[in-house]
């Protein structure tokens, strides 16, 4: 997923925040316009990560990326733009990417 | 208005739909259909922003269907209303806006319409409150009914008042400078810019003001939603009675003009805005009196007429109305009072006497 962001000339920064509070923190700080959030086995503290960001900035665009599909009626309950499943499709992902940038 | 389309093979699901889209005027129902075949068919000629869209459909199911719909209105976003949980994943592909299982509940539907409303820029107005601002008279910005916004100083103010005099068009950096902070220099001048405008948004946010109610955008441009502005209700309404010169209309007017543009305040930027708002505002109130002496309504016109002279009493169209009104009353002591205020204000503002015409109506008083 890096190497892919990495490849796109619109994202300027990608950064990688494994603590979920440094990620607040740095959210807050930063107010990037995107964010992917990994989720577990029926996660909620991943969903309620998102919840918190989508309070703080309404405009960011978060997509979760998980390898559960049952947690994506969840998704759009907390407003996420995307749900990407793994193992992840280039082709899926980029098409969200861009129509994000677009 | 926003179209929406709505797509369930059973009726009594449209009918709810129907029923919670009733709470949301900007939205229109374009279309309810019961086979998604049909409205596929009619789809691009509606383009709507919207489909509300069943998923278990026997004619075709809702994801095909929504595809289909994207092919043909590819703007178009789709919320799915379902039944079914296990097809969120396949809405996402599609990248439908929203997902929302039956029953409906109403908060669910608002966060629903919340996005749609996001989405396409749209300004929804509070029901419930209505943010008014006023500048005739002195200058209060605040939700109708509740203690008005505190400004953090008299420039924070006077810069909200500015952008408000210039809203919805961009007012360049220094422009503002030159007439909010034209004493100080510029590297201070441009500081104080950045922190008032901070201050600004401060204020707003936290008296609850979304940014779509009223927000100011990087180049200095104020924004406005629906809010009760009262001098555009005031300019609609001159427009009003130039075309149809009705008393309701100029009284409408007259309750509006509850003082001067931005009274009290030492803003010469707004000089020339409150003497033309002060010109209108007389001429309407003449127009008005006018109307009430045809149907004979004296009390009226001169009630009308003795506020005006207040607010303006050089304005010599107003006494000459005023006196007219006592000579045809016959209201000889009136007349004289007021010739004699009259003279009084000119004598010791002025420094001139009332004009011949003026004099010669009073004394034709018996």
């Amino acid at each position: 997923m890096l190497t892919w962001l990495s490849e796109n000339t619109s994202i300027k920064e990608v950064s990688v925040i494994k603590n979920p509070d440094s990620f607040l923190e740095r959210v807050e700080r930063e107010r990037p316009e995107i964010m992917f959030i990994r989720l577990g086995n029926s996660d909620i503290p991943g969903l309620n990560i998102g919840r918190m960001v989508k309070a703080m900035d309404q405009d960011v665009s978060i997509v979760f990326v998980s390898s559960e599909r049952d947690l994506a009626l969840d998704a759009y309950e907390v407003g996420a733009y995307g749900y990407l499943l793994c193992p992840l499709d280039r082709n899926k992902f980029n098409s969200l990417i861009n129509r994000i940038i677009a | 208005m926003l179209r929406a389309v709505l797509i369930d093979d059973e009726r009594p699901a449209l009918r709810g739909l129907e029923h919670l889209l009733k709470d949301y005027p900007m939205i229109e129902i374009a279309g309810m259909f019961t086979n998604p075949l049909e409205a596929i068919k009619k789809i691009a000629g509606i383009n709507p922003q919207m489909v509300f869209l069943d998923i278990n459909m026997p004619q075709l199911q809702g994801i095909d269907a929504a595809s289909k719909i994207l092919d043909l209105c590819p703007d178009t976003d789709i919320i799915f209303i379902t039944a079914h949980d296990q097809y969120a994943i396949e809405a996402f592909e599609l990248h439908a806006l929203d997902y929302v299982l039956k029953p409906i509940s109403k908060d669910r539907f608002e966060k629903t319409l919340q996005r749609v409303t996001k989405k396409n820029g749209i300004i929804r107005q509070s029901l419930e409150k209505n943010l008014a601002i006023k500048c005739f008279g002195r200058f209060q910005v605040g939700w109708a009914g509740e203690e008005p916004i505190k400004w953090r100083t008299e420039k924070t103010k006077e810069l909200f008042a500015f952008l408000l005099h210039h809203q919805g068009q961009e007012v360049s950096r220094d422009e503002i400078l030159d007439h909010i902070w034209p004493e100080i220099e510029v590297e201070k001048a441009v500081h104080q810019l950045h922190n008032g405008i901070y201050y600004i948004r401060k204020t707003l946010e936290e008296y609850g003001i979304e940014r779509s109610l009223a927000g100011i955008s990087g180049n200095y441009c104020l924004r406005l939603g629906a809010v009760a502005l009262d001098i555009w209700l005031f300019r609609e309404h001159i427009t009003v009675v130039k075309n149809n010169p009705q008393i309701k209309g100029f009284e409408a007017v007259a309750e509006l003009y509850t003082g001067e543009y931005l009274e009290g305040s030492d803003w010469p930027w707004a000089d020339l805005e409150r003497e033309q708002l002060s010109k209108q505002h007389s001429e309407a109130i003449l127009s008005l009196a006018k109307a009430y002496i045809e149907k004979k309504q004296f009390d009226r016109a001169e009630e009308h007429l003795l506020k005006a002279f207040k607010r303006d009493p050089y304005e010599e169209s107003i006494t000459e109305l005023l006196l007219n009104i006592y000579r045809t009353t016959g209201d000889k002591n009136k007349a004289v009072r007021h010739f004699m205020e009259y003279e009084k204000v000119l004598k010791e503002e002025l420094g001139i006497k009332p004009q011949e015409k003026i004099q010669r109506i009073c004394s034709a008083i018996k």
